[in-house]
């Protein structure tokens, strides 16, 4: 049997968008297949990383060299966790290309799309420092020109900002790796750990500060949130998805892992820096969800909710409480499962009534139960409402938090009120509310099983979330405790 | 170490902190680029002085040469990639630059209000 080796996740979608490009001349309306097919083979492969990740968990060494010498692709439950939602959030979002008759544009959005998405998933995956810096402009870079394809003056305009935030943001990340590498001679993470403690308190100090100016840039945390609203109006709607849903947990995950990882032994400094990152998360949580509240624009209020949800996971990330955390994980999963249904039907909205502004289409979904039940659904998963996975992840994060600092908990509690407040008056209007306007609106049937998909994973999940236990205790091992990622990384554990 | 690296640093420094000035108050979508490149500069600078050895040589085995002498290979690998993303996040830039050009006919921020800056 051929063994399941990270790197087919990566290979798979260069090798796809490479394809696509060779082919498109000839037959470009075959094309429109190839990334739903290779997306689709990623969610088995990571499924497998998964599987195997608890007990045996995969660990690549690329080219055959060993760490600390080369590259290293880990799967251990952190990594093939998210590598699973990235891949399957990916692949949902993909079958909207299978609508197209792909345009060269189109042919060039659907390899831009993969691209980001091989850079996300190797993010999550790399176990080198540096390597995480090529995953990240990779992602970074596609996405540039992902959310610049967005209509008219808004797309470029955010495709700009957006450009400008996140290269500084990675530059600032290069600085803090070289910072660290010139100091320790070392670019891998597991290697990195044990020699954390020669690094100098100034360089250290700074090394961090680097890389949370950075990351909290690159994952839309106020107050270098500025780029993020605009993406996420500009943008085209499955892209301002992809956003939401995948390149900021992915972010958000690199955080985590260079807190509770690479810089485990500096033990003082770091809970300074968790303190810093949990004063930043709640102040998120705060600023996201009150502007959100004043929004009008729909996809400007989905985007305000997106920062609050930020921040909501980064303070379950870095709380080091493990119900919190593992809240935070579930969150990651239903904000991204909610969040790309919603953020697509903002389609529906441009193209049959001309405007976002939700006092202007009052009523819209109202006779079309269609898209209805997936709005209310993906809005109750935010909310927290059972029977969605939502709930799990709300419940555990506020519980978690509660039994250690309990303002905290409070103060996201309350948050999630105003979250409450504006979605409730958001589906008033859209789905209660009668309006002049009762337009039957044209769906795909290949919308309809995109929305449909996910709202079937958010209630399975939300019925069944012990299906999900064992790798969410994996993930909080893995990262709360240095030494098993070492083993991991390292090839201990496992082949 | 010596006054050459010192120097160097200094340069880093400096050339951080203009890009970052130039990003950060220029209305000019050009103006902003310049400042980006001179920022990536400046980081990839940062990259090459820490790998640099005064007088050393290239890490080849060659007899008469102490391996001591030896500058780290690595940086230089690193630097090349990033040279390389840096070019691409320009390109892609510049693409931009032309799209906000046509879209709005004009190549200063203050004047693309469609959202708020």
């Amino acid at each position: 049997m051929v063994t399941i080796v990270p790197s087919l996740i990566i290979a798979s979608l260069l090798g796809g968008a490479f394809v696509m490009t060779a082919v498109a001349p000839f037959i470009r309306r075959m094309t429109k297949y190839v990334p739903s097919i290779v997306l689709l083979f990623n969610v088995l492969i990571s499924l497998r990383l998964l599987l195997k990740s608890t007990n045996e968990p995969v660990v690549e060494f690329i080219g055959g060299w060993e760490p600390p010498y080369g590259i290293n692709l880990v799967a251990g439950p952190m990594g093939s966790f998210l590598a699973l939602i990235i891949s399957l959030i990916a692949f949902l979002i993909s079958l909207s290309f299978l609508k197209y008759e792909p345009t060269v544009e189109e042919v060039k959005f659907m390899i831009l799309f993969m691209l980001s998405v091989l850079g996300a998933s190797g993010l999550v995956l790399t176990g080198d420092i540096f390597n995480l810096f090529v995953f990240l402009e990779l992602m970074t870079i596609s996405a540039y020109a992902l959310v610049a394809y967005g209509r008219g003056g808004e797309g470029a305009e955010a495709g700009f900002k957006y450009l400008l935030a996140g290269s500084v943001a990675a530059n600032f990340y290069l600085i803090s790796v070289i910072l660290i590498y010139a100091s320790l001679g070392s670019l891998n993470m597991a290697d990195l750990v044990s020699r954390m403690t020669m690094l100098k308190y100034g360089v250290a100090l700074a090394s961090m500060l680097f890389l949370v100016i950075g990351f909290a840039t690159e994952s839309e945390l106020f107050p270098l949130h500025g780029w993020a609203p605009d993406v996420y109006t500009g943008a085209p709607p499955s892209v301002a998805a992809f956003v939401s849903g995948v390149l900021v947990s992915a972010s958000l995950y690199v955080l985590a892992r260079f807190f509770y990882t690479v810089f485990a032994e500096l033990n003082a400094l770091r809970s300074e820096m968790f303190a810093i990152l949990m004063l930043l998360g709640v102040l998120t949580a705060i600023f996201g969800e009150t502007v959100a509240l004043v929004q009008r624009d729909y996809r400007r209020m989905l985007g305000y909710s997106s920062i609050g949800a930020a921040g909501m996971i980064l303070v379950g990330l870095v709380s080091e409480i493990p119900y919190a955390f593992i809240g935070a994980l579930l969150l990651i999963v239903a904000h991204g499962f909610a969040k790309v249904p919603l953020f697509m039907m903002s389609k529906h909205l441009e193209e049959n009534y001309g405007t976002r502004d939700m006092e202007k289409v009052k009523g819209a979904f109202k006779a079309n139960s269609k898209l209805a039940i997936p709005l209310v659904a993906g809005s109750l998963t935010i909310l927290g409402m059972p029977p969605f996975l939502g709930f799990w992840g709300k419940l555990l994060l506020i519980y978690g938090l509660a039994l250690k600092y309990p303002i905290i908990a409070l103060i996201i509690l309350l948050a999630s009120i105003v979250e409450a407040a504006y979605y409730l008056r958001m589906l008033h209007r859209l789905v209660i509310q009668d309006g002049e306007l009762k337009k039957q609106i044209k769906i795909d049937t290949v919308e309809l099983v995109i929305y449909y998909a996910f709202l079937a994973l958010l209630i399975i999940l939300g019925i069944l979330p012990m299906l999900l236990s064992p790798y969410l205790a994996g993930a909080f091992i893995e990262l709360s405790n240095p030494s098993f990622y070492i083993k991991v990384a390292m090839g201990v554990m496992g082949g | 170490m010596s006054d050459l690296g010192t120097l160097y640093y200094i340069n880093v420094v400096a050339m951080v902190v203009i890009g970052l000035y130039i990003v950060l108050t220029k209305r000019n979508v050009l103006k902003i680029l310049i400042g980006l490149d001179i920022l990536g500069t400046g980081v990839n600078l940062l990259i090459v002085v820490i790998g640099y050895i005064e007088g050393g040589t290239a890490p080849i085995y060659t007899a008469g040469i102490s391996p001591a002498k030896f500058v780290d290979p690595l940086p230089q690998a690193l630097v090349l990639t990033a040279i390389v993303i840096d070019a691409a996040v320009l390109a892609m830039a510049i693409s931009i630059a032309v799209r906000l050009y046509r879209e709005f006919g004009t190549l200063d921020v203050r004047k693309m209000r469609l959202l708020k800056w």
